[in-house]
């Protein structure tokens, strides 16, 4: 809901006009009082300068009086022949002074004295009546003037008193008329003057009542606006409030909507500003997912920064950054978006991490075109993605044991059976004499146990490496060419340690890995066969049905499954090395053997065909050329033994033992000294074919080469079964050898499980 | 699992006793732990490992090994909270070695010691354990460490 509402207004020109006339008001008021205080000062001083001049004027008239009074006390006293008073005399002088000093004054302007004897300046009257009656009144004083100048302290003659007094008593009074005249004109013009002033004075206040007047009509309608404006602003106030109420209670539900939304939501969603830090409202799941509580105002780049790796923060940081970057387009930063599904770790209080997977959304909020926030979704995908792994991890599986099946149909199940134990045995072994914890240091003694360590390892690979070659499982022989390269390279260092041993530890558990994968998968096609017998393992089958009808059709009985095994081999790898070779079976049968030993029996017989058809077997242009049969033969024969003793012999027809090359490489290998190398006869030097690591070989293949299959050889049939061997050969006619073992019957011999 | 990951954390153990003592330590052959190997020792530090491979490693070592360390430091107090402090200080010689070795496409715990003999320590199914022998004065401890590769999801690994 949308609330619009309209602030009052009022026009602004009459709100201006009327404050301007309140100012011009304001200050014509201020004028008219100063000028009223003004005026009222100037007819103060007026009066009383008027009053001055006229009581100066006024005394004129006195002074006339005066004088013709003195004069007539004068001449009287002459007459009755006594003294005038020196002071009568005196002031008839001073009156006719000052009355003289006055008169021109008036005329001329100037100054005289007032009545109290202050000076007083007199500006020249200037009315024409004035002027014309100062006139007359100089022309009827100048005579007496000049009659009573004479007169002195000492008594005038008594004719120039009579000629004066005459005078004076003839015209005193017109010159004392004049002079009151002369007052009265300028009272008048005095009070003329004074009705002007006051005039304007009134004028003035008028003018302040009026400006009073205006003033309080405006403040008035001012007022009357203000509290016009005022319920005018009440009644929008009101209607705000209301409006108020009602948008708070709509935002207190839509507050309250939003909060469940928040509390309840299934994702974090959350806002950061362009500082990164996160804003007030949040979900509560944000809280669960980042683990932490209160995140208002955290920066999310330190929540990010402790969950997730170095690398990944980085990025994170710069995608943020891309966020906030207003000249990046949303679309294409969005797409970008590292964080879709992203892990993280939260230190597990009992060590290591918790791991989780999020997804983070992104969207940006713009307003004036300014990215102000951006708002975030992050969700816990973990669930999902590690479905998707397991799904994927699945995938590669089935992948990878199709791969293994397709290896593996061919062969017969119960030899499949006895690779994999086998090959278990032999890793167990192989971590057996690894954890027999020597450790390396700088004494040969020391690095000596670790290449018997070493050779021990090598030994137990060659051994898996031959099986795996005994039944075709090529996956499994390249891995351990692969591991018996790295033994080698260890083996041609001259300094061992602990650590070196690393690589060979790794390779372990990938063949551990490879055999346990490969008993899953064998496990589940024990399933299958259940279901289909037969179906399973086609090839072993017919190997041996084939073998079993060849065997019927020549009346003799059944073949050892060893020997058809050893027929696979060597015809494998005949056709691989481009020879030609058979293999001929004489009275052997492990069939009675135990399982054990008959899988050390095969052990044996696996690295001795496969030496043969690697290093004695010739290829049939070379036989041909030394006289002999094209294609060559191997010969296992059970042989007589003693009771609880098995023995047999396997014999090629090939190039023989070469008595000078082991001799040779006997010395290279420091295995003989000088002297005993020539003393040494071939039974001897025969001996040095089943050291570690012996070959006469120039080049190591996947099938031979590395001096080790004798030593598998050797540590089968003496070290675990407590055998013997004996070598025979014919340089350039053959090779044999036959081996005893005795027959444990209580326990499997030393190093089998 | 790299032989160069492998050796991070072992080269981070012998670096705190090269560290510490003229007599630097001798690392033995390592082996692949097996159900039945009881391999913790008195005092065991852990450390967490994430990012490109995940899991988690262990140093752990006997009680006697631990208080030759604290009398080397001139410790007198050989409690067991010293010796838990000690193999926190290796485990963090470790973890600091490979945070720096590793790189940042890996996260890495601070170490959580634990005392005792724990035999009960879980490792990782998914992973193999590599228990490496790491000798110090005639002082055997060991170091184990379980890491499996990540199986990062399609867009992850295009991030990372």
């Amino acid at each position: 809901m949308r609330y619009v509402s309209q602030a009052p207004r009022e026009a602004p020109s009459s709100q201006v006009w009327l404050t301007i006339g309140l100012v011009a008001c304001v200050l014509l008021f201020t004028g008219a009082l100063f000028g009223t205080v003004l005026v009222n000062a100037a007819i103060t001083v007026r009066s009383q300068a008027n009053i001055r001049l006229v009581s100066v004027a006024a005394r004129q008239s006195e002074l006339v009086q005066r004088i013709s009074k003195d004069l007539l006390q004068i001449q009287l006293a002459e007459h009755t022949n006594q003294a005038p008073l020196p002071s009568t005399l005196g002031d008839v002088s001073d009156a006719a002074a000052t009355f003289d000093q006055t008169l021109k004054a008036f005329m001329n302007g100037g100054s005289t004295t007032d009545l109290a004897g202050a000076a007083l300046t007199v500006a020249p009257l200037k009315g024409d009546a004035q002027v014309a009656a100062l006139a007359q009144a100089q022309n009827a004083w100048s005579p007496l003037r000049q009659k009573i100048a004479s007169f002195t302290l000492v008594a005038p003659p008594v004719a120039t008193v009579d000629d004066a007094a005459s005078y004076a008593v003839a015209n005193g009074a017109q010159i004392s008329n004049m002079m009151s005249d002369i007052a009265l004109s300028i009272e008048r013009t005095a009070t003329q003057g004074a009705k002007d002033l006051t005039f304007i004075r009134n004028l003035l206040i008028g003018l302040a009542v009026l400006c009073v007047v205006a003033i309080v009509g405006i403040l008035f309608t001012r007022v009357t606006e203000g509290q016009n404006q005022i319920r005018v602003y009440a009644s929008s106030l009101e209607l705000r409030n209301d409006e108020l109420a009602e948008s708070t209670t709509a935002l207190a539900h839509a507050k309250r909507g939003t909060d469940l939304i928040m509390e309840t939501v299934r994702q974090g969603l959350l806002l950061i500003r362009p500082d990164y830090r996160i804003e007030a409202q949040y979900s509560r799941e944000l809280e669960e997912i980042f683990r932490m509580k209160d995140l208002a105002g955290h920066n999310l780049l330190n929540i990010l920064q402790r969950i997730l790796t170095e690398r990944m923060y980085n990025t994170s940081r710069d995608y943020l950054g891309l966020l906030f970057d207003a000249k990046k387009k949303e679309r294409a930063v969005l797409r970008v978006n590292p964080l879709d599904e992203v892990e993280v770790n939260f230190p597990n209080p009992e060590g290591g991490f918790i791991s989780k997977y999020l997804g983070f959304s992104f969207r940006r909020i713009v307003q004036s075109g300014e990215i102000t926030r951006v708002f975030i979704a992050v969700t816990d995908v973990t669930g999902r993605v590690q479905l998707e792994r397991q799904l994927r991890e699945s995938e590669h599986k089935k992948e990878r044991q199709f791969e293994l099946l397709l290896g593996i149909l061919h062969v017969d199940p119960r030899m499949l059976d006895e690779f994999i134990a086998g090959a278990q045995t032999r890793t167990r072994e192989m971590n057996d004499a690894l954890k027999a914890q020597d450790f390396a240091a700088a004494s040969a003694g020391q690095i000596e146990k670790l290449r018997q360590r070493l050779d021990i390892v090598f030994r137990c690979v060659h051994n898996i490496k031959g099986n795996a070659a005994l039944l075709n499982l090529e996956y499994f022989q390249k891995t351990c060419d692969t591991f018996e390269q790295k033994i080698v390279e260890l083996r041609n260092r001259p300094i061992l340690g602990g650590d070196d041993f690393l690589s060979i530890v790794i390779a372990e558990s990938d063949l551990r890995a490879d055999i346990a994968e490969l008993q899953d998968l064998r496990e589940k096609l024990t399933g299958i066969q259940r279901v289909s017998p037969g179906a399973i393992s086609a090839f072993g089958a017919h190997v041996r049905a084939a073998d079993g009808a060849g065997a019927r059709e020549s009346g003799a009985r059944m073949p050892d499954e060893v020997v058809v095994a050893i027929r696979a081999l060597a015809q494998s790898l005949a056709i691989k090395l481009e020879k030609d070779v058979r293999v001929v079976d004489d009275g052997f049968d492990t069939r009675a053997l135990g399982p054990e030993m008959r899988r050390a029996v095969r052990d044996v017989l696996v690295q001795l065909t496969r030496n043969s058809l690697a290093h004695g077997v010739e290829t049939a242009q070379l036989r041909e050329t030394a006289g002999k049969p094209a294609q060559a033969t191997i010969l296992i024969r059970g042989l007589a033994s003693a009771p609880n003793a098995f023995a047999f012999s396997f014999r090629d027809d090939g190039r023989g033992l070469d008595p000078a090359a082991i001799r040779k490489r006997a010395l290279e290998l420091g295995l003989l000294a000088g002297d005993e190398a020539v003393k040494a006869d071939e039974s001897q030097v025969a001996r040095y074919i089943f050291a570690p690591g012996f070959t006469t070989s120039n080049g190591a293949t996947t099938d031979a080469g590395r001096g080790v299959g004798m030593d598998v050889v050797k540590h089968v049939i003496v070290d675990e079964w407590g055998g013997e061997i004996g070598v025979s050969s014919d340089p350039g006619q053959y090779c044999e050898f036959t081996f005893s073992l005795p027959i444990a019957t209580t326990a499997a011999p030393a190093g089998v499980a | 699992m790299s032989e160069d990951d492998l050796k991070v954390f072992v080269h981070g153990a012998a670096r705190f006793f090269s560290k510490i003592s003229p007599t630097p330590a001798e690392v033995g052959t390592p082996f692949l732990r097996d159900e039945s190997d009881r391999v913790m020792s008195d005092f065991s530090a852990v450390i967490g490992i994430s990012g490109n491979q995940r899991g988690c490693v262990y140093y752990t070592a006997p009680r006697d090994m631990v208080q030759a360390l604290a009398e080397i430091f001139g410790e007198s107090d050989l409690s067991d909270d010293i010796c838990a402090d000690f193999v926190g200080e290796i485990a963090n010689t470790i973890s600091g070695n490979a945070r720096l070795e590793l790189g940042p496409g890996f996260l890495i715990s601070v170490p959580v010691v634990i005392r005792g003999r724990a035999e009960d320590v879980h490792f990782p199914d998914d992973a193999p354990a590599f228990v490496i022998p790491i000798s110090w004065t005639g002082h055997r401890s060991t170091l184990i460490i379980c890491l499996s590769d990540q199986p990062h999801s399609r867009r992850m690994a295009a991030a990372q």
